[in-house]
């Protein structure tokens, strides 16, 4: 989405022996994912003000991103597809957490087996980053650690009723589980179409 | 004021550097960076892996 973009800094910073010309592919990729980055924290900022959310949706990226980047889950196919798919995502919690009107109960119902569900399927790997089997214990580990963190945060924000942030992090891991299950589904309708062929 | 807005040239660039060397970083050892979008790791980054 921002290659050219990308490769105009990259050249800039080449010419003034910023970065070292062997390494130039990290800083690629690096620059890349920090404008596309750049770009969802916007969108995402956009749509917390437009439903009047702005810091659930502080609360809901800051409590989904620890989790996610050692679950791992769903991924589209280009970023621009990224983009869309993140923007629905958000655009659909909100409206969620906004219209939907269940008690604190069903919530935690709901939130407790989506939590078994992550434990159980997390790490679901994709195609352009498949993990090894060094990688995949590991990321477990992590996805059990941030999960435990934000569990302990969850039962501590109770005590004060805080229910609101208490909403916003039982929605990560309801959205963390919607993304498991459709990576898992992903992966397994790859495999299906490379038997095929 | 030319070599003070050099400067700042200068150093605002090597932040910025710094901080794509970090994302990638972090990249190779996550399974994701972002919400929903995963490219395909180029074998340097995967060097940077940290296990």
């Amino acid at each position: 989405m921002f290659i050219r973009i990308t490769e105009k800094v990259l050249s800039n910073m080449e010419k003034q022996n910023m970065i070292q010309t062997d390494q130039r592919s990290i800083y690629m990729y690096g620059i890349n994912q920090m404008l596309n980055i750049l770009l969802n924290i916007l969108t995402y900022l956009v749509i917390g003000l437009i439903f009047h959310m702005t810091l659930e949706t502080i609360i809901f990226t800051c409590a989904y991103i620890p989790l996610r980047i050692y679950a791992g889950g769903f991924h589209a196919k280009t970023p621009f597809r990224c983009w869309i798919t993140s923007g629905l995502m958000l655009f659909a919690v909100l409206f969620f957490m906004k219209y939907v009107s269940l008690n604190a109960f069903e919530y935690d119902i709901i939130s407790v087996v989506c939590a078994v569900i992550i434990l159980i399927l997390s790490p679901v790997e994709d195609k352009n980053k498949p993990l090894d089997d060094k990688e995949k214990p590991i990321y477990k580990i992590r996805s059990i650690i941030v999960f435990s963190a934000e569990l302990i945060i969850v039962f501590l924000l109770k005590l004060f009723h805080n229910d609101s942030i208490v909403l916003c992090i039982e929605m990560v891991w309801i959205t963390l589980c919607i993304m498991l299950a459709a990576g898992k589904l992903k992966n397994y309708l790859i495999i299906k179409d490379e038997q095929y062929k | 004021m030319k070599s003070k807005l050099a400067n700042f040239k200068m150093a605002s660039g090597a932040m910025f550097a710094a901080l794509a060397f970090l994302i990638a970083t972090v990249s190779a050892n996550s399974t994701c960076m972002w919400i929903s979008h995963q490219p395909e790791l180029p074998e340097d980054v995967k060097k940077l892996r940290k296990f």
